[in-house]
């Protein structure tokens, strides 16, 4: 069954390098669901199948004149799919995206917001926080956000101990100011 | 293709395929790695002869071919040079034709080359020359400059899914070719000298290339 499978893709293949479409089409209809099976397997959330499962496709696409249909089609797709996945959390985690989450979003509002028709008041302290210096806002959210201690935030960012203190005093004051 | 991409993103991945089917024109199909990595070494070669008859090739070189070290880290070079090219070849397609253990055969050279080099320091002493510009400095990024630049836009055409294997290869199959080359024309044999001067400059290149490898190598 396997080598069926593994024969058909490579006659496909071949048959896609020389520009036939329906061939084209149902090769990348056919590996979709291997695609999608290794990449459920591999990535820790769901949701993010999809995106790669587009991406692999779309390399496949710029990449198809790099296969030889005197070799298996497997190992070539899954050297693709493996790359791309890699790319995908690289840039993922790079851009620190696993420690953000966006308040316009439904379900995080259901569970993270005790009154959620006061979402909105968050989006402002959001809002107030992004126009605080870079250094304060830090300070801040390290201590009344992150739960840091003070001494933790002075080593961290090379300050006194009440330094800090007092910086983060003085920006709920701030806050408040803004909120009010 | 990144418009493409970002339209994609809206549409099911059904409607990608349909797209992407639209758009399949037959394709030109990479040549054998050893078919493509061929004409480098050929033009590498006729490069570096030329740049060595520019140079002038050294004086005692009659004495130094008659010596079994020296021949040995000629041929030693030289084959790092010709395998890690063919692995570079190898690695511009995905899966690397199932051949990864081809990496294994340069590495394996250059760690007996790095070994060789070892063995002369500890003989002989480092000796490490006053670092200025010097005039091998030049001479040995003549040499393996454009070489490198050359192999490199040849395995972009390409996909790689080893960005940073193939920097290496890139800059070690020059970087070897182009130490053989200058090792004919430097009369220089100390090891202080060579390291500095003929070596470093690939280091840096090394670097270099594979800081940027995941850049030059996107696709």
């Amino acid at each position: 069954m396997q080598f069926s499978e593994e024969k058909e893709w490579q006659d496909l293949a071949a048959k896609a390098q020389s520009g036939d479409k329906s061939s084209y089409n149902q090769l990348l209809h056919s590996v979709l669901p291997y695609i999608q099976n290794f990449l459920r397997a591999s990535l820790a959330n769901p949701d993010w199948v999809d995106d790669v499962t587009q991406e692999v496709l779309l390399s496949v696409h710029r990449s198809l004149h790099t296969y030889s249909a005197d070799r298996p089609f497997k190992p070539w797709l899954t050297s693709i799919i493996s790359f791309r996945r890699t790319d995908f959390l690289r840039k993922h985690y790079g851009d620190r995206k696993h420690k953000q989450t966006s308040t316009d979003d439904a379900e995080f509002i259901a569970d993270h917001v005790t009154n959620p028709s006061n979402a909105g008041e968050l989006k402002d302290i959001e809002s107030a926080l992004n126009d605080l210096p870079e250094k304060q806002r830090a300070i801040f959210t390290m201590i009344k956000l992150e739960g840091y201690t003070a001494k933790e935030v002075a080593n961290t960012m090379g300050m006194s101990e009440s330094a800090v203190k007092v910086s983060a005093h003085r920006t709920s004051v701030k806050l408040k100011g803004i909120l009010e | 293709m990144t418009k493409k991409k970002t339209d994609n993103k809206e549409q099911g991945i059904d409607s990608l395929i349909d797209s992407l089917s639209d758009d399949l024109k037959p394709v030109n199909k990479l040549a054998h790695p050893a078919l493509r990595v061929l004409p480098w070494i050929l033009i590498a070669l006729v490069y570096m002869a030329g740049v060595l008859h520019f140079l002038g090739i050294r004086m005692d070189i009659n004495e130094k071919l008659g010596e079994t070290l020296f021949l040995y880290e000629m041929l030693l070079t030289l084959c790092i040079g010709l395998t890690s090219a063919y692995a570079a070849g190898w690695l511009s397609v995905p899966d690397m034709g199932e051949r990864p253990w081809l990496l294994a055969i340069p590495s394996a050279l250059f760690a007996a080359f790095a070994t060789l080099i070892g063995c002369t320091i500890i003989c002989d002493g480092l000796d490490t020359p006053k670092i200025d510009w010097h005039h091998c400095f030049s001479d040995t990024l003549l040499m393996g400059f454009i070489p490198m630049v050359l192999l490199l836009i040849l395995v972009r055409k390409g996909a790689t899914t080893k960005p940073y294997w193939m920097s290496f290869m890139c800059v070690l199959s020059s970087g070897s070719l182009a130490w053989a080359a200058i090792r004919m024309s430097c009369m220089s044999d100390r090891i202080g000298h060579n390291m500095i001067f003929h070596f470093l400059p690939f280091i840096v290149l090394a670097l270099v290339f594979s800081t940027l490898a995941r850049r030059i190598y996107r696709w």
